[in-house]
């Protein structure tokens, strides 16, 4: 699959020698058929799976080839003097092949001899899991293949490392618990057998009373001192994985945020490591104790009589054999339950989110109905769940009664045949009902360990999913750079089917200040996002000073870069918290400094509680103009080498725009600056231009530069004029 | 042909028919648009219906409410370009979706043709376009379209209702 590239030993040009083999998965009548497209030297051509040549074009024939984009995939067309033919199609997964192949499949049909072949081109395999050969996508989904149940409990199994000594502990007091569990029924049947006959002697059994009840007070602390031990595990533990599973979220690159509903986490923290804590805390302890229990009760059943004990068991591998068939069926009961509390809580996320623009358009009754489909789901896969086990209660205390029947008769018979006595009859049936409380427990608890390893899983989906964008291993410190950037050949698209940015190509010496100019879409904001390494380029790289940014840690970049965006997030603390946000042990007067070059410091002082005045969720209670300025200082507090401002005075008055200019100008002097903005007034200080179109740069100078170049700029700028002309006669009309 | 500028057109005016090379062409009363793209604006909800007709450089010249508004051989072309603009296999059938190890492995009859693919979690691979449509990503990113669940077979219906 994919694109591999072989250099032949003789590149001379030997007709036939192949170099370049791309996958082809839907064949002409739009069906999945797994083709190859061949290219050697002369010609280049689609081979179906057993080798037979379908189409093919001599090299010599070929004008042009033509890749085209599709949703979903694409296809490559190949023009000859007559007509133009579609060779290959194929899916998503290839397109990225295809794409770096084009420039050398232009090169092969244009040049004579294939002489320089030099490039190692990139293998899709390179993508792909190591052990299982099939892709992994990164920042998408985690390649969990061969990563089954057990790898999971490996994983989890990491956690309990640190508390091996506790959980020896624990184990120590299980044995003993059981054990003292096991005393008082045999006690029994001593003071049945041995007691209560008319040679009984008072004394013994007085010390027999006093023995049961020492062995029952015995196996009561055990009790307790074993379930506040779980506790104690169990709640650090739980600690520690929802630690490991926020530190994951926070180290995910933005792609993975990109694909999901974010809200989904806050519940999936909470809920999964809860799950997860009830069983480890409840539920192993129950696990083992039942477990130990078990077998010790089988060693003292067989003990007292193994004939009706094998009697007993023989049900037994029926149940098991229903247990294997049930457990699939409850598994995937648990997580379609799961799937529809992740929706219920996308949908409360969503709405309370959007509040204030479910209010504005008076759409309550919507988002109710929503949400009570939601709800309506979840309530059915809660009575599918909770009905497997109705039954299951009644029935199995209708086995265990007619067990107990049977073991009275057979073992009355016994008794009569003196084979066994009363005290061994009693002792043995109590035995078998404690026996019954295990297996009754392991019947039930299939629902529970199902919803637990569920939970396990999705814990570890988080935890493990692959980073896409991290530091390689021999990544860079920067200190102080110049400031120098460089983009060379990049291309990028946040969907495989869909480029947004196409071969982009510039420098921006230290100091400078660029703006970005283009409409809507034009990829402006992804190429900052790039420059900030949100995402990394899917070809070409990009250079600051001289050194490839994915050569340079991302902490030590993203500090050397100050964004102020058109919308500011503020957290909800005080507005001396937000500033200092990048530089947590900024002092109290570095932090009056950066408010005063951001032209925030007035209005700061203008609150009733100045710097400590909280800003509530989002920073909700200052006005756009505001937070923006908040936003300035946090950036000047920064001191970062490179700038970038992206619409930073879109969403404010044009008063307070002035002052959010004036800010910027102090910030930006000495600094690196890329500036985004529609209004192109605020760029005309900008030492360049760049102006964008649909993924490229299609001009580049000074404000009259591109003005004299009546290009796509002097339009931009006269369709401003013209919107402007057309405001401002508005406001004559109304004035 | 006059060399008219391009204006928006009545889908009634509109010819679709492709070229000497094979290329999805327009024309409109007398005026030749050259190479056009045609962009499905719902491609689930309304598959067929408000088409974009747009010139290679992106303009739109028609907004087609409708294929059939056209005449029977730009229908025809039309048609064949968005099935090849639109690579997304519909599913027709839910042969089975089950579990193995960490993986889902449906099995299903599309459009495509019968089809075996794996994702790793169905609850971040199988996205609501509305109540009855969905989208289903395989692991690899091909995705995979059910128009309306509600008109699969009941054996469909059942393995969906398992898991969804």
């Amino acid at each position: 699959m994919g694109i591999h590239k072989e250099r032949n030993s003789n590149v001379s040009g030997v007709a036939g020698s192949e170099w370049l083999v791309l996958t082809a998965d839907v064949n002409q009548q739009l069906i999945f058929e797994l083709l190859q497209l061949r290219v050697c030297d002369s010609k280049i051509g689609i081979y179906d799976s057993a080798g037979r040549v379908q189409r093919s074009y001599a090299r010599q024939d070929i004008q042009s080839l033509l890749l085209r984009e599709a949703v979903g995939g694409g296809s490559l067309h190949v023009t000859t003097n007559s007509q133009t033919i579609e060779i290959a199609r194929f899916t998503t997964p290839h397109m990225e092949a295809y794409r770096k192949a084009m420039p050398e499949l232009e090169h092969w049909i244009h040049s004579t001899w294939l002489t320089d072949w030099d490039q190692p081109s990139h293998d899709a395999d390179e993508d792909k899991c190591p052990k299982c050969g099939k892709v992994a996508r990164l920042g998408v989904l985690p390649c969990t293949h061969g990563k089954g149940k057990y790898t999971v409990l490996q994983h989890m199994s990491r956690y309990f490392k640190p508390y091996r000594h506790l959980m020896l502990y624990m184990a120590g007091l299980l044995i003993l618990s059981v054990l003292f569990d096991m005393v008082p029924p045999y006690m029994t049947k001593m003071i049945i057998d041995d007691i209560a006959t008319p040679a009984g002697n008072h004394k013994v059994l007085l010390w027999l009373i006093s023995g049961l009840a020492v062995a029952q007070i015995v196996a009561t602390g055990l009790q307790m001192s074993r379930g506040y031990l779980g506790i104690r595990m169990g709640g650090k533990l739980t600690g520690d994985i929802r630690r490991d599973m926020f530190h994951a979220l926070m180290d995910q690159s933005i792609r993975f945020f990109d694909k999901r509903q974010v809200s989904q986490f806050i519940g999936r923290i909470h809920h999964d490591t809860d799950e997860v804590k009830h069983f480890l805390t409840d539920g192993l302890i129950q696990l083992l104790t039942q477990l130990l229990t078990a077998v010790f009760i089988l060693a003292m059943l067989f003990h007292l009589n193994w004939k009706l004990t094998a009697i007993i068991l023989t049900p037994v591998p029926v149940l098991m054999l229903g247990m294997l068939w049930l457990w699939p069926k409850v598994r995937t009961l648990w997580y379609a339950q799961w799937q529809s509390s992740i929706i219920i809580q996308n949908v409360i996320g969503e709405a309370l989110q959007g509040i204030r623009v479910i209010k504005a358009f008076a759409q309550e009754k919507t988002e109710k109905t929503r949400f009570n489909i939601a709800n309506d789901k979840m309530v059915q896969r809660t009575v599918s769940i909770q009905s497997m086990w109705l039954a299951m209660t009644p029935l199995f205390s209708l086995f265990t009664s007619l067990c107990g029947i049977l073991i009275w008769y057979l073992g009355g018979r016994t008794v009569l045949s003196g084979e066994m006595t009363i005290g061994t009859l009693s002792a043995y049936t109590a035995y078998l009902m404690m026996f019954f409380g295990p297996v009754k427990w392991f019947a039930q608890s299939i629902s529970w360990v199902n919803d637990a390893m569920g939970a396990s899983e999705r814990i570890m989906e988080v935890i493990l999913a692959p980073v896409e964008i991290k530091d390689l291993p021999d990544a860079q410190p920067l200190k102080m750079p110049e400031g120098e950037i460089r983009f060379e050949d990049i291309s990028y698209g946040y969907e495989k089917d869909r480029q947004i940015l196409h071969d982009i190509q510039c420098t921006i010496a230290p100091g400078e200040m660029v703006g970005l100019v283009g409409h809507s879409g034009a990829g402006k904001s992804t190429l900052i996002h790039l420059l900030c390494r949100f995402y990394d380029p899917d070809a070409g790289q990009i250079l600051l000073d001289g050194q490839d940014i994915r050569q340079i840690r991302q902490e030590d970049l993203r500090k050397h870069i100050g964004v102020v965006l058109q919308e500011t997030f503020l957290f909800d603390g005080s507005i001396a918290q937000n500033i200092a946000y990048g530089c947590p042990d900024a002092s109290a007067e570095q932090i009056i400094e950066a408010a005063v070059i951001a032209n925030a410091h007035d209005f700061i002082c203008r609150l009733p509680d100045s710097y400590d005045t909280k800003v509530g969720e989002r920073g909700h209670r200052l006005s756009g103009g505001e937070k923006q300025r908040v936003a300035i200082a946090r950036a000047v507090l920064l001191n970062p080498r490179i700038l970038i401002l992206d619409e930073a005075t879109a969403s404010v008055d044009t008063q307070t725009e002035a002052l959010i200019q004036e800010a910027l100008n102090r910030l930006i002097k000495g600094r690196t600056t890329i500036a985004i903005a529609h209004r192109l007034s605020t760029l005309r200080s900008a030492d360049r231009l760049i102006v964008m179109e649909r993924g490229r740069i299609v001009e580049t100078g000074s404000h009259f530069e591109l003005l004299q170049r009546r290009g796509l700029y002097h339009k931009l700028v006269e369709s401003q004029k013209q919107k402007q002309d057309q405001d401002q006669s508005v406001e004559v009309h109304i004035g | 042909m006059n060399s008219l500028p391009p204006n928006r057109h009545k889908s009634g005016k509109i010819l679709l028919l492709r070229n000497r090379e094979g290329i999805l062409e327009a024309e409109a009363a007398d005026y030749s648009h050259g190479p056009v793209q045609l962009i499905c604006t719902f491609p689930f909800s309304y598959p067929e219906q408000f088409i974009s007709v747009r010139t290679s450089d992106g303009e739109e010249i028609a907004l087609l409410p409708n294929l059939l508004s056209l005449d029977s051989f730009s229908q025809i072309e039309a048609r064949l370009e968005l099935d090849r603009r639109y690579m997304i296999p519909r599913i027709s059938r839910i042969i089975s979706i089950r579990r193995k190890k960490n993986q889902w492995i449906w099995i299903v009859n599309t459009t495509y043709g019968d089809v075996t693919f794996w994702m790793d979690h169905l609850h971040e691979n199988v996205s609501e376009i509305n109540e009855c449509c969905f989208i289903v990503t395989d692991r690899e990113g091909r995705r995979y379209e059910i128009p309306d669940i509600g008109t699969l077979d009941p054996h469909s219906r059942s393995e969906w209702n398992k898991v969804k």
